[in-house]
């Protein structure tokens, strides 16, 4: 299953997300690892890996790192 | 995680979602409880919190915890309807403190957003949680998927519509903020 990493800012909502493969999921994860430490001063930064069949299936289970509060509610 | 050992002190061992599987489906309770069901024969040890009922701040679905070698993975299953809450939930908490997910009021509640506050604002997103529970209770009552047309004869069509009217009334004071500009 490919693995994706999300840096998420709360407050400006931007998203940085790149992908990797099933056999690249400890490259993902030293990754990740690297990018908590760089961003642990600012609380507002989540650095997260989340495994998923596609992007598309992450964009609904995730939403909320991908839509604002008015296109969840319109996506109603 | 951080905030987390920070809001409820613990060893890191005994947190139960370090790991954490999310199940979204378009479902009735019915079907909820029939996954749960399928999990909790699957695993064990295994652990169920069902948040439906009782939810937490507004918060529903149904939580497996199950151990899987030396770690607890906690299994989230939620109804479509659920989801979008929960999602639209943590937004708003992006933007006026992650604290509104555990009871606390918003950042700066008296603010004015529109003609309305944002702790007004919060109280009609908890109460579209309470709207979407009824009308998928009723749903799973009559067997009767929420999102079907009419209600089959015989069904009890007074108590669905007043929940579908309900959610559009919640839904609408929601969208309401959102028109006027509301920056979220």
């Amino acid at each position: 299953m490919p693995q994706f990493l999300i840096v998420y800012n709360q407050l400006t909502g931007e998203v940085d997300l790149r992908e990797y493969g099933d056999d690249a999921r400890d490259e993902a994860l030293e990754r990740r690892f690297a990018l908590e430490l760089e961003h642990r001063l600012d609380p507002h930064i989540e650095v997260v890996l989340l495994g998923a069949r596609s992007e598309a299936v992450l964009h609904r289970t995730h939403a909320r790192y991908f839509k604002t509060v008015r296109e969840l509610v319109d996506s109603a | 995680m951080h905030d987390k050992l920070r809001r409820q002190p613990t060893k890191l061992s005994r947190i139960q979602d370090i790991a954490g599987v999310r199940i979204v489906q378009d479902m009735d309770l019915n079907e909820q409880d029939a996954i749960v069901r399928a999990l909790t024969a699957e695993f064990h040890p295994v652990r169920v919190t069902d948040r439906r009922l009782v939810p937490s701040f507004g918060y529903r679905a149904v939580h497996v915890v199950v151990r899987v070698g030396r770690c607890w993975c906690e299994i989230q299953v939620r109804t479509s309807q659920q989801h979008l809450w929960a999602e639209i939930v943590e937004r708003l908490a992006d933007r006026w403190g992650r604290q509104i997910r555990y009871g606390g009021q918003p950042d700066d509640p008296q603010r004015e957003i529109a003609d309305s506050t944002r702790l007004e604002f919060w109280n009609a997103v908890i109460a579209i949680s309470d709207a979407v529970h009824r009308i998928e209770e009723v749903a799973a009552n009559q067997n009767f998927g929420i999102d079907a047309g009419e209600a089959p004869e015989g069904l009890d069509r007074v108590e669905i519509d007043e929940a579908r009217q309900r959610l559009r009334e919640v839904l609408a004071v929601l969208v309401e903020f959102l028109d006027r500009g509301v920056a979220l």
